[in-house]
């Protein structure tokens, strides 16, 4: 089944964050993650129901970055947090 | 004579102090709010507990400024045209680098408070996708009160402009609020102003 591109944030997470990082405790996998603001910032837009590319727009939007490169750079720290088994895909 | 004219904006004598001690080594002068809120200076500090004064939006049409408020504040103080803002529990040095941010033509929101931000965005930008859609079903009439409405113009006002009474220019803003989805003209604005974290271009 081919999978929706609706990132969602898995399951039963614990965070803690100072100064500029968050720790994000996954226990399905035991990890602790240091994200940094950008990346905490797009964990908490993946609510399975934004896309990439409104993210990316939003944050072109807030800064001085193209909109291309804001996706680029989305598309990137969601593959991240996919792999740190952070988030999952809508089906 | 200083390079840039800071006004702060504070109900706190102790909030004031503590922001002229922190900007004393700055080339700047500081001056309190001026009575009229149209502020000409570079840039201003609003700081104010519990819920945003309205009228920040007369100060940030002319002034860029960084608000310090409580964090449930950030989509009121976003929407309101604030350039910059910072959890009112955030310590000195934040509030200094977020003033310095937006000295340089850029935007600052405190770290922990991005995800709101983006979020609000993000819907802000579908409910505008939403209303170009709606804007063609306003009457002609529904559309002039829009136009003046979104400029930030009282009832009082668009109702001399018009040449209508006060009355039929709430039923009309009525109208237009339903059929845009808003519920207060504070929305509207924010809503065809356009985000006050755009690039594009400043406030006139």
């Amino acid at each position: 089944m081919k999978r929706s591109d609706l990132p969602i944030r898995r399951g039963t997470v614990w965070q803690h964050s100072r100064d500029d990082e968050t720790a994000v405790y996954e226990p399905d996998s035991d990890g602790v993650h240091l994200l940094n603001p950008s990346a905490m910032a797009i964990w908490e837009l993946c609510d399975g129901e934004t896309r990439p590319e409104e993210m990316a727009a939003a944050i072109s939007e807030l800064t001085s970055i193209d909109v291309a490169d804001a996706l680029t750079d989305v598309r990137n720290t969601l593959k991240i947090l996919e792999g740190l088994g952070l988030i999952s895909y809508r089906a | 004579m200083s390079k840039y004219e800071i006004v702060i904006c504070s109900d706190t004598e102790v909030f004031a102090h503590a922001m002229r001690q922190v900007l004393a080594d700055h080339d700047v002068t500081v001056t309190g709010i001026p009575p009229d809120r149209t502020g000409r200076a570079e840039l201003a500090i609003w700081y104010q507990e519990g819920e945003l004064d309205p009228t920040l939006s007369t100060l940030t049409g002319n002034t860029p400024t960084v608000v310090v408020a409580d964090p449930s504040q950030l989509v009121p103080a976003v929407e309101l045209g604030c350039r910059g803002f910072v959890a009112v529990e955030a310590d000195l040095d934040e509030i200094e680098h977020a003033i310095e941010i937006v000295m340089n033509g850029e935007a600052h929101v405190s770290s922990p408070l991005l995800g709101a931000l983006l979020r609000h965005m993000v819907s802000r930008r579908r409910q505008l996708a939403l209303s170009t859609e709606a804007l063609a079903e306003l009457t002609h009439r529904e559309r002039q009160v829009f136009d003046l409405a979104s400029t930030g113009r009282s009832r009082q006002e668009i109702a001399s402009e018009l040449f209508i009474s006060s009355a039929t220019v709430r039923t009309h803003l009525q109208r237009v609020y339903r059929k845009l989805g808003v519920h207060t003209q504070a929305e509207l604005v924010a809503l065809t102003r356009g985000s006050h974290f755009d690039r594009s271009g400043d406030e006139t």
